[in-house]
Formats: C-alpha cells, structure tokens, sequence
C-alpha cells in the first residue's frame, strides 16, 4: 500500500513529469532513492538499506553540487558592488571606530555577503509556496518558477510533517537538515529546482496520505 | 521574576522610544493622516476635511479606523503636534504588549510558566516585527495591544466566566482599531464558544457577552454598504479577477486563498525575505532575524506536546484566524494585518528557547541570553538604526520636512508643487502645523453629508503658501514663485524652456532625488531672445 501510494504521488506531480523532460536519468536516481527512503523508514531497520540510502543521498548531493553549484557567492554585481559602498558609508558616518576597524571591513567585505548569499539560497527551498504554488505570491524575477505539486497535495504534507515529528523520524530530520545544508551553495535559478528535496517532499506526502486514510500515523 | 520583568521593559521602554521622533526619518503618509487628524479634531472637533467626529477617517481614497486617531489627540494635546506625539500610541502599546505577553504565558498551567513567560516577553521586546511596528504609527499595533488584552480575558474567563464580557468588549473595541479586525474577530470568537462551550455551564454569560460585542458593532452596522465599510476590501480584494465558470472560480478562489495563506507561514518569508512594501519592512531584515529559525522548529515540536493545553489552543486560534483577512487580499505577506500571528511565532520561538535553555548549565544560560540579546541588538541597530534611516528616508517623506521648511524660509512667495502623481498634502500640512479650521476652509468638503460614501479624489490643495496641482506651464511660468515637482514633473527639457533656475535637489538621506526646486524666470519667458 505505501509503495503505491508513492508511485500514485509521484505520477500526480508535475515535477516528477518536468525532471522526466529534462534529465531521465536522474529521474531514475532520485525515484529508486525516494522508495529506499520510503521502506528504511517503514522498516525502521537494515542496516543495509539505511547504507544505501545514505549512499544515495551522497551521490545526489554531489551531483547537484557539480549541476548548480552557486557560483555568484563569492562574486559581486556592479549593482551590489555600488550598495555595498553606499552603505560603508552609511555605517562609517554612524559607527566611527567600531566599524572602520580591520575585523569589521573584513567581515563587511568578505564574509557579509557571501553568508548573506547562503543564506539566501537556504532559505529560499524554506517556502511552501515554492513547491505548492509555483512561489506565488511572491514570485522571484530571476527565477524561471513552475508548480511542483499541485496545492491539494499540501495538506497531506501538513499532515505528514505532523507524522514525522510525532514518530521522531531521526533519518528524516537528518535528511531535512544535510538538504537545506547542500541547498545553501545550490544556486535558487538551479533548473531543476531543490531536487534535494524531492523525495524528502513525496515521502511525506505519502505519509501524511496514509495517516488519512488509516486515520492513524503510520 | 518581578526584576527581570522591569529589566525587560525597560529594555523594551528603550528600543521603541529611542530616537522615535528621528528615526524612521519622517513619516509616511498614513501617520501623517493619523496625527494631523488628532490635531485637526484637538483644534476644531472635526477632521482635516471638517467632519465632525468621524467614525472611520476618510484619507487618500480610502478611510482609516478612528481608534488611533482619537487616542492619539491626548498625546498631540501633550507634547504638540509632532513625529514623536503621532508615534507615542503605538510605541506605548508595543511596550504594554511586552507585559501583555508576559501576563499571557504565565497563566499556562506549568510550574514553570513565569520562566517561560518571561523568555517570552524577551523574545516580543526584541523582535524585529515588535520594535518596528511600535515605532510607526499603525493602527494594526494598537489593536493587536487590545486583541491581547482581550486574550487574557478569554483564557481568565475559562476559570472565571464573567470575565466574557469585558473579553468579548475588547474584541469589539479592536475592530475600531484596525479594519483587519472585523473579520477575525468574529471567527475568533466563534470557534472559542465552540471549543470552549463546556466551560461555560451560565448560557446567561454568553448570551450577554455575544450581546456586548453585537453592539460595540452597531455603529459600523449602521456604515453597511458605504465606502467606509466596505472599499479597502474592494481595494485590497481578488475577487474582482473572477471570469469563466463556478468551477474555474471555487478553484481559482481556494488555490489564491491558500497560496496567500500559506505566505505567511513560509520560513522564508518570515525568516528572511522582508515584506515587499518598504514603509512596512527594514532593510535585509525580515519580521523575525534568520537566526530565529532554528528556536522556531524546536518551538514547533514543544508546541505539538502542549498544544492541547487551553491557553495555547485560544493563542494559536487567534494567530491562525489573524491571517484570513490578509489571505483575502492580493498584496503577499503584507506584515502588518497578521501582527497577532507575528506575535504567535514569536511564543513559538520563545518555547524553542526556552526548552533548549533547560538543557544547558546554569552557567552557560546566561551566556546564552547574552548572545542571543547582543546578536540580535546588534543586527537590529545595524539594519534599522543605520540602513533604514538611510535607505527608506524618501519612503517616510523626508524631502517633504526639507520642502516644508524652504516654504517657511520664503513664506512671502508662492509654491506650486506637481500633484500628477504626489498625494503627500498631508505630509506638507503636518510639517507645516498648518492650522486646521484654514485647511479645512481651503481644501475641507463643502457637503460632509457624503463624507463615508464619496471616494472622489482630490487633486489640488492649498497648504499655506503652497499650492499642490498640475503645474500650468502657460500661466504659472509667468509669475514669480517657487515650482517643485520630481524628474517626470519637470523635466531638463521644461527646465530649459521655460527657464527656469534650480534652487536645490531636495534628497533623502540616501542621495536619491526626491523633489527638485525651481524659481521661475518671467522675464526671460517673456523676452526669449534676451
């Protein structure tokens, strides 16, 4: 039953139907890794699975890494170049000493940005609206957006993040924490989208659909 | 306990007055309406455009709740018509939302709700959303002050079912403070006499109680169907977008809804991506500093242990239906009709805190609240303090106070500044302190008998010695006076051909032009060859 349920998910969703159309086979990967997911934590044993999985999740890593590595974190536009200066200005004329010291120009010109360019792509795979409204209402202009589950999926996911916490799914919340961590040097305009989080999405899609229908958590 | 809890407001005291009076740097003009009405009805008992008394105030082709208006006469009446006077009720209500918040939490049924309570209290004093909406004045902060002190009634009337009343009074009176109020208020109190019903053996008391806010009502029943009641809907709303049949529209309708909704519990918005809107937003900062984030999750795992806990059920019903009315409006994650779910995260957060704090030694705890206090004091300043100063000096109408200040310099000489696409009158009249009764005999309605359904705008105004209008190249360029207007108004190629003389580029504090100021040259007009 689970495992249908996955495959009925991953059918319905227009991402999985995007990623056929432009690389199948990490389509194939990322399917073959999203029911691995699914049984180690139904099993909630295997070591063997569990290595697998992780292996997986490894390789996956890596290639999205190789395929949308943000380059543009240590770079700057003529436009941030001219803010940044700007606001040297703003915070030498207000801080005096405590900013025109060494270690404060060298975290405001070399580590400010950067982290806020991290953070930036970590937070933007944080949006619900993201996956479940093509990021409407606040849609990026920089970012080719499409839908990649249709909203009616979004309260079996409610439900299913409800699960995950209720059962203390380690492996999930291990899972949750190492994608929004790779995601951080992943550039937003990837065109894939967060693929990190594919099966991660679909697997509690799939948990929160179970619940339903067995009106208990799995 | 009771220390901490003073250290706290004063701490709080301190982030909303500081430099209230400076910083944002001007206003924006929905404070600007909210003090020179107050003044307005101080001086005559009437509105700026002399009505008497009104019940919603009719401002630039909408209208504004009347509670902040009228409370804010006492402090105009104090300190005089100024940024501080007109900010003071909402910077006094983000400090009482603080004790507010404390008096709240503390009545979760755990011997260790003070603690919790006061990490609460700490985490509303500091956060982002707090000390920015309590320093501008908005009438969403003071009602979200009244929403909270009905809160406390709600959950006090579980053990003491009088307390209903005055709980259901306070939800009536915040509708008079922000327009958000009148549809949450209402599913508010609803789904707590469903919930709650067993708490309540005295039908008696809920009858009256229901009563008491049916008629704190009345008098806006009674605006049914005019603009008053009805436009910043018809403004805000989508449901004019609606075409193809009933299917298509439920569809479109419930996928817009839930999108709108869903905005407001985003980790990226609330986390990192501030409000879109700059008079709503801080530079780079969001309502909550990213940082916040990880307490957030944690707070959501103790939240799910205790959720059943009365207390926590009414603060997280009234944070989630605070959002319904945003969600039927088109603007995204427009942070000031949600600040009673603002406030619900941040007693998530607190919880997340909180919970984790437990787990460190003595020692470090206190180590820990230094961090989290000098970080968060630190990027705050930074970003409000310096960037926001700075970068949003044009969005608070600064060059109108540097404009307004010219006009006084040459109060003899007339000034015509372009309307086509500025509607700060009000800025102009507030820096100004024009006298009210003049206003209102320059540019007041002649028949007030329309005054909550017509929402015809008008163009020009006189403020003074300042005319605000289209400029009308073929008379006004014959005249000595002052023209001010920004590029589009008066443009290099007028500026040339109608010869006029540059007096300044009025600027915000960020170098970008606000309004350029000319004299005009009727003699070289007349003798072009000369």
């Amino acid at each position: 039953m689970p495992y249908a349920v996955l495959l009925l998910v991953l059918v319905l969703t227009p991402w999985f139907w995007f990623i056929v159309k432009v690389n199948p086979l990490i389509l194939l990967v990322l399917v073959i890794f999203n029911f691995l997911l699914l049984f180690s934590l139904i099993k909630l044993s295997g070591r063997i699975i569990n290595a697998i999985v992780a292996a997986l999740f490894a390789i996956l890593i890596l290639f999205n890494l190789q395929q949308g590595f943000d380059k543009s974190i240590s770079a700057q536009s003529i436009d941030q170049n001219i803010s940044q200066n700007k606001r040297h200005g703003y915070y030498s004329a207000s801080l005096g000493k405590l900013y025109t010291n060494k270690i404060s120009i060298y975290y405001y010109t070399k580590i400010s940005r950067p982290f806020t360019k991290l953070q930036k792509n970590l937070f933007s795979t944080l949006d619900l609206n993201l996956y479940f409204f093509g990021s409407s209402p606040r849609e990026r202009t920089d970012v080719s957006e499409f839908e990649k589950y249709s909203f009616l999926m979004m309260p079996f996911f409610l439900v299913g993040i409800y699960a995950v916490v209720k059962k203390r799914m380690l492996s999930v919340k291990l899972y949750f924490i190492a994608a929004i961590l790779a995601s951080s040097v992943i550039n937003a305009n990837y065109l894939l989208g967060p693929v990190l989080f594919f099966p991660l999405i679909n697997t509690v899609i799939t948990l929160g659909f179970l619940a339903v229908i067995r009106r208990k958590i799995l | 306990m009771k220390y901490l809890l003073i250290l706290i407001t004063v701490l709080a005291v301190f982030l909303r007055f500081y430099l209230l009076d400076q910083i944002p740097t001007g206003l924006n003009v929905d404070e600007a309406y909210q003090g020179y009405n107050a003044y307005s009805l101080l001086q005559t008992g009437k509105d700026h455009f002399g009505k008497d008394f009104p019940l919603y105030f009719r401002v630039f082709g909408t209208f504004q709740s009347p509670l902040y208006t009228y409370l804010t006469i006492i402090p105009v009446y104090l300190f005089n018509l100024s940024i501080f006077s007109t900010r003071f009720i909402s910077a006094i209500s983000g400090v009482l939302i603080v004790i507010l918040t404390y008096s709240i939490i503390s009545k979760i049924p755990r011997k260790d709700s003070k603690k919790l309570a006061l990490i609460a209290a700490g985490m509303v004093t500091i956060s982002p959303w707090a000390i920015f909406f309590s320093r501008n004045a908005i009438e969403a902060n003071l009602a979200l002050l009244i929403v909270l002190a009905g809160l406390l009634m709600f959950v006090l009337s579980l053990n003491r079912p009088k307390l209903l009343i005055p709980a259901t009074f306070l939800f009536g009176l915040s509708t008079y403070a922000y327009q958000a109020q009148r549809l949450s208020t209402i599913l508010f109190i609803a789904l707590f006499l469903i919930i709650f019903r067993k708490s309540f053996r005295s039908k008696k008391i809920i009858l009256i109680a229901v009563a008491v806010f049916v008629i704190t009502q009345i008098p806006q029943l009674l605006l049914i169907g005019t603009a008053a009641s009805s436009r910043r809907l018809d403004q805000v709303g989508y449901w004019g977008n609606l075409s193809g049949n009933a299917l298509q529209n439920i569809y479109f309708l419930t996928r817009k809804f839930a999108a709108q909704y869903t905005a407001y519990l985003s980790p990226k918005n609330l986390f990192f991506d501030p409000d879109p809107q700059a008079v709503r937003s801080i530079p780079d900062l969001s309502v909550f500093y990213s940082f916040m984030i990880i307490p957030f999750f944690f707070g959501i795992k103790e939240l799910l242990k205790i959720f059943k806990q009365p207390v926590i059920k009414i603060i997280l019903i009234n944070g989630l239906v605070s959002i319904i009315p945003a969600a039927l409006t088109t603007e995204p994650f427009y942070t000031m009709r949600v600040l009673p779910f603002l406030w619900l995260v941040t007693i998530i957060i607190a919880m997340g805190i909180y919970y984790r704090f437990q787990n460190l030694k003595p020692n470090f705890r206190w180590i820990f609240i230094a961090v989290i206090l000098i970080f968060s004091l630190g990027l705050f300043y930074t970003k409000y303090f310096i960037l926001l100063k700075y970068e949003r000096s044009l969005n608070y109408g600064y060059p109108y106070i540097e404009l307004a200040k010219k006009s006084e310099q040459f109060k003899d000489q007339q000034f015509v500044l372009d309307s086509a696409r500025d509607t700060s009158y009000i800025l102009l009249a507030f820096y100004k302190k024009t006298d009210p009764l003049q206003f209102q005999k320059s540019n007041g309605l002649k028949d007030t008998s329309n005054y909550y359904s017509d929402i015809n705008l008008n163009h020009n105004y006189k403020i003074g010695n300042i005319e605000m209008r289209g400029i009308v190249w073929k008379d006004d360029t014959y005249i000595n006076e002052f023209l001010a207007g920004d590029n589009l108004a008066i443009s290099p190629i007028d500026q040339t051909e109608h010869r006029l003389t540059l007096v300044e580029d009025i600027r915000g504090l960020d170098g970008s032009l606000g309004i350029k100021l000319f004299t005009t040259n009727p003699t070289a007009k007349r003798n072009p060859g000369k």
